[in-house]
């Protein structure tokens, strides 16, 4: 693993960052054959996973006191997953 | 010691980049958005059909390059925070102004796509996701604002360190510029979940 006072570090993850972000664009652009649906639960989960590379990278979470990181961590994953549902059930209950 | 030895170092115990206040800031803004991220949705909940009609009216293409411009605007703030740290003052001030680019290029597309939809008769008016779309973009742009003042008082704060050539800092100078430096990656981050959803999500 990189180590984490290196400058390549920020450059692979802003990298992989990118490379979500295509792959997202690519998911919902019809060349891969994924029903609407689940193309919308990929970019949104794939949204909340560059969110949590900003957080933990950028923003340094991973150094921070555990109890941050936790809070944060713990967000991205509720609000991904209340997201999710939130566009999969929605029509259904509204 | 060569600097690069010096700082490469890890910390020996968990610290708290910037001062507390910002993450009381983050995290506010974090729970505020989130309520917004749903309400988005449940408005698609509502009428899915308006919802992803009012969709392809957007420009794909300038919400991919504004998110560009956003996370390599965030690589640059990391790096010239790194630069800080190492005491190399004039190369972290390049970095900030490259970020300080990228986050304007961001504004300007971003305000030409405003004028162009308005022109093409979509307005806040319009519909619950032009509505949601300009409410929320609009919040987000004055964060980018916000952001963009603090980068460059960084930016003017890093380029006297540089001319005074001194290299003394304190923990406190330190701290405050990386609490600017989250709060960017903060305008960054909330634009990743905005452009999924307004752009992406069918």
């Amino acid at each position: 693993m990189l180590d984490l006072g290196s400058t390549r570090r920020p450059i692979v993850i802003w990298a992989v960052l990118v490379a979500a972000t295509v792959t997202s664009f690519e998911l919902v652009g019809g060349h891969l054959s994924v029903t609407p649906q689940l193309a919308a639960s990929f970019v949104i989960s794939i949204a909340f996973v560059k969110v949590r590379f900003v957080g933990l990278e950028f923003m340094e979470l991973r150094d921070a006191p555990i109890f941050l990181r936790t809070l944060f961590e713990a967000w991205v994953v509720l609000a991904a997953v209340a997201l999710v549902a939130l566009y999969r059930f929605g029509p259904d209950l509204f | 010691m060569p600097p690069d030895e010096l700082t490469n170092k890890l910390p020996a115990r968990k610290r708290l980049p910037g001062e507390e206040g910002i993450w009381i800031i983050v995290l506010t803004d974090l729970m505020v958005f989130t309520l917004f991220f749903g309400m988005v949705l449940y408005y698609r909940a509502l009428s899915p059909e308006i919802f992803s009609d009012s969709r392809a009216v957007l420009t794909r293409a300038l919400g991919i390059a504004n998110t560009l411009l956003l996370l390599t605007s965030s690589l640059f703030v990391a790096l010239a925070i790194q630069k800080i740290r190492e005491s190399r003052f004039r190369m972290a001030s390049h970095l900030l102004a490259c970020a300080i680019g990228c986050g304007v290029g961001f504004g300007a597309i971003k305000v030409t796509e405003w004028a162009d939809k308005v022109a093409g008769g979509h307005t806040i008016s319009s519909n619950d996701f032009f509505m949601m779309y300009f409410v929320l973009t609009g919040i987000h742009f004055l964060h980018l604002l916000i952001g963009l003042i603090v980068l460059s008082a960084i930016f003017a704060a890093v380029l006297g360190r540089a001319r005074s050539g001194s290299l003394n800092t304190s923990d406190r100078w330190l701290s405050t510029i990386e609490g600017g430096g989250v709060f960017w990656h903060l305008v960054d981050l909330l634009w990743i979940v905005l452009f999924a959803l307004f752009y992406l999500v069918p």
